[in-house]
Parts: structure tokens; C-alpha cells; sequence
């Protein structure tokens, strides 16, 4: 069974007085296995949230279906397994979170005694311990995003749905969520999570997804997506001097920093040889730094910026 | 039923957590102690106008906590997207419907039994007798409530809280004269204007129905058949809101 199936999914929204359509999302079809952490990345305004709402039933889709576990969206109990982190969390003011969690964990038809039992540890894993029986009114923004990852636990979700969980943490933080998450995964757990911050993406999905203006233009595993060229090296010398290695020739883009010259070299170039021609030259070389693509390079060209026909060589992705 | 217990109770405790709801009591007990200090009834006077007074202050806080409240908390809820929170759990949109309108009138009827309570001790305190029909009319307000809660539930989800309680008021003031309204128009025969007075007659909920205040010290109670018909019209029209209601919310985007 897949964790999450979205099939033609579409939204179109009527906005301003006039009711003027809007289609955030157009034919979105992706399916998510369990066991995956699995990215949904896109620029602002892609659809990201509007997905999450529709597998949430906040919205309604205007087409399409979807099934999480493989219940309909539409069905009751889709979502009794299922756990989601708002992108821009507001809980009630006037609860701390102990009594939230409660509430929470009684909405997805626990017992009070079992949600008790649990939510110690709960917020002890996302760092809230010693704000436990404070109310939510006296958070912070990081912490207030803290408390949708721990109520969006609450249930012992087998697919957790987080929109942009890492926005607004701080380095600590993030760490802690990303292990987290990795922890959830070694515990079977399904995450379907959105960001535009693609280090986050690059460092712990199988999969990701890229979208664009409501549509998917790329997904599968990142490694794949990627390919694993060499797009440039970086190399670093000591013993020369800056003028001395530019005379070399053997590449562009050359600075010294602290009696190191740091030089990038093309991806198509020899790096043997090159080495070779720096001792011959008297210097040491210290690094030789393949330099791959990186996730937020290859965002750039498929998505909207890079929109002029960017996506070559990533067919088979999909 | 446990979900909408659990919303309900939740609505309940906002409101009770909240400085504003305290704020409007302390006002309507104010009210009914300074009006005694102000010489506008006075122990020779009759304890009746005192009730009167009293009851008619306890019945319009009561609509102002009431009307406050049903417009600005669902608002809140999806202004503040805390709703969700709420959907995006194993609850359906109906249970949300159920227990916001349950809670509401929960704290509604709370704040009306915490002046009563006060209302009743100050009236013993100034020598005053506690008579069947002053719960009777208590009784009736309780019905007024539900049908308020009701209308300000229906406008809460579509509209701004200032419009959504401007309509809610409207629903008052119209509920309370439709009887005459109809009259009047009966009486002078206007004759193009009969149509119009009785779709307003059949379409604002008639809170006359559920006015006993008349009742109060006048040594007679209403038959048991009008209370029960006050009562069966109270939940009929709420019920009939409330279905409207979760129509709206069913097919809603948050
Ligand atoms: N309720 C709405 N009414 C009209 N248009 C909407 C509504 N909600 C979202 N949109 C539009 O749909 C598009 C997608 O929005 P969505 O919130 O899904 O983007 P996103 O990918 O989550 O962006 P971000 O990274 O900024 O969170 C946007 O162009 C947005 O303006
Ligand atoms: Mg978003």
C-alpha cells in the first residue's frame, strides 16, 4: 500500500469580487511509499499549501483524488493516522501546551489518560519540556512551531504531512527536527514535507518533487535527479604565489587566502595533470574539491526563473 | 459526540479564560446594583420593577456576551487558521458546526445562570421573594439564546464579526416585532405590503414566543402547552439554522 497517492489533482480558486479563476494546482499526480521522507519543493506560490490543505480536507479539490494509507481524502478516518504541521502555526493562546495536546489527541480519538501518558515525551522530543504547562499565548515563533510538530504527533501518526517545518527554527533547532525526522523514518513512519530550503531537502529524502505553478516538473531520488557530474573543482595550493599559478593556466577564478591560492578548475579538466604541473611549478597541492550540482542549482534551472526550457536531461525522472 | 464534546469544551474554556467575557458581567451586576443606588427603584417602590429592571438587564448582556461571542469566535478560528488544527484531525466539519454551537451556548447559559445567581441573592438580600415564574423567564432567555447562537453561528462563518453581529442584532430587534409588525400591517390593511410582513413573519425566528417575562410577579403562569410550544419552536428554528449552517461548511474552503 502507498502512504500517500494523489491522482489529477486540481484547484482553482475564484478570487477578487468578480470571482476570477485561479488554478494553483493542475493535474498533480505524484505517490508517496511508506517508510519514504519524501520532498515537496517549489518557489512561493507553486501550491505547496494548497496540496497539504486539500490532503488535510481543509480544501476541497476542484478535480482529482487522493487517498493517504488508502483511504479517499473524502472518506472518514483518512486522516486517523495521519499527522500535519500548518505551514504558519497559531494554536489557542489561552492553552498550555500540555492541555492543547489533549485537546488534539481527543479530536483524533484518544483517550485523555493516553494522550497524558504520551505527551511528555512528545514534547521532550521536539525541546519543549520546561515549557510544558506554559500557555501558547507566551511562545515564541520557533517554539510555536515546535508545538505543531509535537501535536502533529500526538496521535502516533503513521504519515506526518509538515508544511515548511523547518521555517522559522533556529540552528539547534533545525538539527534537532532534521534527526527527528530521520528518527520517525528508522520507526517506519512516512514524512511528506515541504520546503524551498533545498539543503534541508538534499540531506534527508529519498525523494523529492519539484513543482511549479501547480504542475510537477521533475521527481525521484535527488541523487538521480542530480546525476553525479562533476560540474567544476576547486583546488588549493600552498607554497605558490597567485601570479606564479595564474601563469599556469590551468584555470579561472584564482584568489589567495591566508598563503592558500584557491583556483577553479573547469569539470571537463584533468586534475592528474593538472596537479602534476603545480609540483612541477614548486607547489604543494593541498585540496582538490569536486564540485557537484547542487539542489538549489538545479531548482534554479526548472523552476520558474529557469522556465526557458530548463529541464533537459531530467526526462527520466518522473 | 466525544469530538463535539471535546470542541464544545474547548470553546467553553476560551471564553471563560477570556478578560472580555468577565468584563460584560461585571458590567450587567453593576447595572443591577447601581440601580438601586441611584434611587431609580426604591424599596417602596415595588420589588417588581426591581425584577423587571433586573431581568430585562440580565436578558440584554446576556444577548451582548451572546452575540460577541458566536460572532468572533468561529471567526477567529479561521482567521487564525486554529481551524486547521481542527479539520485536519479525524473530525468532520459537522462535528466542528456541532460543537461550536454547543459550546457557545454553553458559555452563553453559564454567564446567564452566574447573574441570575447574583440577581437572586441581591433580591433576597432586599427582602424580595424568589417566585416559580422568575425561572420561567430565565427559562425563555435560554430559549432566546438558542436561537441567537444560532442566527450569529449561521453569519459568523460568511461575514465579518462586525457585520455578522450587525445581522445578528437585526435578527433581535425583527424577532421581537415581527407579532406586531404583522399586526399593524393587518390592521391598517396596507395592502401591497401584507406579502412582504408575512415573509418576514415566517422568516425571523418570532422570539416573542419565548417571552416570559411578563409573567413575573403577576402571580399567574403560562400554560404548560405554550411553554412546550415555545421550547419545540426555539430548537426547530435552531435546528433549521444549524442545518443551513453545516450546508455552508461542508462545501467551504478555510
Ligand atoms: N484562498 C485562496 N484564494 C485564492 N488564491 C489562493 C488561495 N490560496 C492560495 N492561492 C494562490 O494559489 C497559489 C498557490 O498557493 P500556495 O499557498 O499553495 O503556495 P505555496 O507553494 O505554499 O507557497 P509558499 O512557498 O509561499 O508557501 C498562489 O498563487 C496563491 O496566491
Ligand atoms: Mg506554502
Amino acid at each position: 500500500m502507498k502512504a500517500i497517492e494523489i491522482e489529477n489533482l486540481a484547484k482553482v480558486y475564484r478570487r477578487g469580487f468578480w470571482g476570477t479563476r485561479f488554478t494553483a494546482l493542475s493535474g498533480l499526480s505524484l505517490s508517496v511509499e511508506e517508510g519514504e521522507i519524501y520532498g515537496f519543493i517549489g518557489a512561493n506560490g507553486a501550491g505547496k499549501t494548497t496540496t497539504f490543505k486539500i490532503l488535510m480536507g481543509i480544501a476541497k479539490p476542484t478535480s482529482g483524488s487522493a487517498r493517504i494509507l488508502g483511504t479517499d481524502i473524502s472518506a472518514r478516518g483518512a486522516r486517523m493516522k495521519a499527522g500535519y504541521l500548518p505551514e504558519e502555526s497559531y494554536y489557542y493562546n489561552y492553552l498550555t501546551a500540555r492541555e492543547l495536546l489533549r485537546f488534539y489527541g481527543r479530536l483524533q480519538g484518544m483517550r485523555g489518560r493516553d494522550v497524558a501518558a504520551r505527551s511528555g515525551a512528545i514534547l521532550e522530543s521536539v525541546g519543549l519540556a520546561e515549557s510544558a504547562d506554559a500557555r501558547l499565548g507566551e511562545f515564541s515563533k520557533g517554539m510555536r512551531q515546535r508545538f505543531g510538530i509535537a501535536q502533529a504527533l500526538v496521535n502516533d501518526p503513521a504519515v506526518l504531512f509538515l508544511d515548511e517545518p523547518l521555517t522559522g527554527l533556529d540552528p539547534p533547532g533545525r538539527k534537532g527536527l532534521r534527526d527527528l525526522i530521520l528518527d520517525l523514518k528508522r520507526r517506519g513512519k512516512t514524512v511528506f514535507f515541504s520546503s524551498h530550503i533545498l539543503s534541508d531537502a538534499e540531506a534527508i529524502c529519498d525523494r523529492i518533487a519539484v513543482l511549479d505553478r501547480g504542475g510537477l516538473v521533475a521527481e525521484g531520488p535527488i541523487g538521480k535527479l542530480l546525476g553525479s557530474k562533476v560540474k567544476s573543482y576547486e583546488l588549493q595550493i600552498s607554497g605558490a604565489q597567485p601570479d606564479a599559478v595564474k601563469d599556469l593556466g590551468i584555470g579561472v577564478g584564482i584568489r589567495s587566502d591566508a598563503g592558500i591560492v584557491h583556483v577553479t578548475l573547469d569539470g571537463t579538466a584533468d586534475p592528474d595533470a593538472v596537479i602534476d604541473r603545480v609540483r612541477s611549478a614548486g607547489g604543494k597541492v593541498v585540496a582538490l574539491i569536486p564540485v557537484r550540482e547542487t539542489l538549489e542549482e538545479f531548482f534554479m534551472r526548472s523552476g520558474p526563473s529557469g522556465a526557458h526550457g530548463g529541464l533537459g536531461g531530467f526526462g527520466g525522472g518522473a | 459526540m466525544g469530538k463535539v464534546i471535546a470542541i464544545a469544551g474547548n470553546t467553553v474554556r476560551e471564553v471563560v479564560r477570556d478578560k472580555v467575557f468577565y468584563i460584560l458581567v461585571f458590567f450587567a451586576v453593576l447595572l443591577i446594583a447601581v440601580s438601586k443606588a441611584l434611587g431609580w427603584i426604591s424599596m417602596e417602590q415595588d420589588v417588581k420593577v426591581m425584577k423587571d429592571f433586573s431581568i430585562a438587564a440580565i436578558n440584554l448582556f446576556v444577548l451582548l456576551i451572546t452575540i460577541f461571542l458566536g460572532t468572533t469566535l468561529v471567526y477567529k478560528e479561521i482567521d487564525k487558521r486554529t481551524i486547521y488544527t481542527i479539520l485536519s484531525k479525524d473530525v468532520g466539519r459537522w462535528q466542528f458546526v456541532l460543537g461550536k454551537y454547543f459550546g457557545l451556548l454553553a458559555a452563553a447559559s453559564m454567564c446567564m445562570a452566574g447573574m441570575t445567581a447574583v440577581f437572586i441573592v441581591y433580591l433576597l438580600v432586599m427582602g424580595g421573594g424568589v417566585e416559580a415564574s422568575l425561572f420561567l423567564a430565565v427559562g425563555g432567555m435560554l430559549l432566546e439564546l438558542m436561537l441567537i447562537t444560532s442566527v450569529s453561528l449561521l453569519f459568523s462563518g460568511l461575514t465579518s464579526p462586525v457585520l455578522s453581529a450587525f445581522i445578528t442584532f437585526c435578527f433581535f430587534l425583527l424577532g421581537h416585532s415581527v407579532e406586531v409588525l404583522r399586526k399593524f400591517v393587518e390592521e391598517f390593511e396596507f395592502q401591497g405590503l401584507e406579502p412582504m410582513a408575512n415573509a418576514i413573519y415566517y422568516l425571523f425566528p418570532n422570539l416573542e414566543n419565548c417571552n416570559f417575562k411578563m409573567y413575573v410577579g403577576s402571580g399567574t403562569l403560562p400554560e404548560a402547552a405554550h411553554v412546550l410550544w415555545a421550547a419545540a419552536y426555539a430548537a426547530g428554528y435552531s435546528a433549521a439554522l444549524i442545518g443551513i449552517t453545516l450546508v455552508i461548511y461542508r462545501r467551504k474552503d478555510f
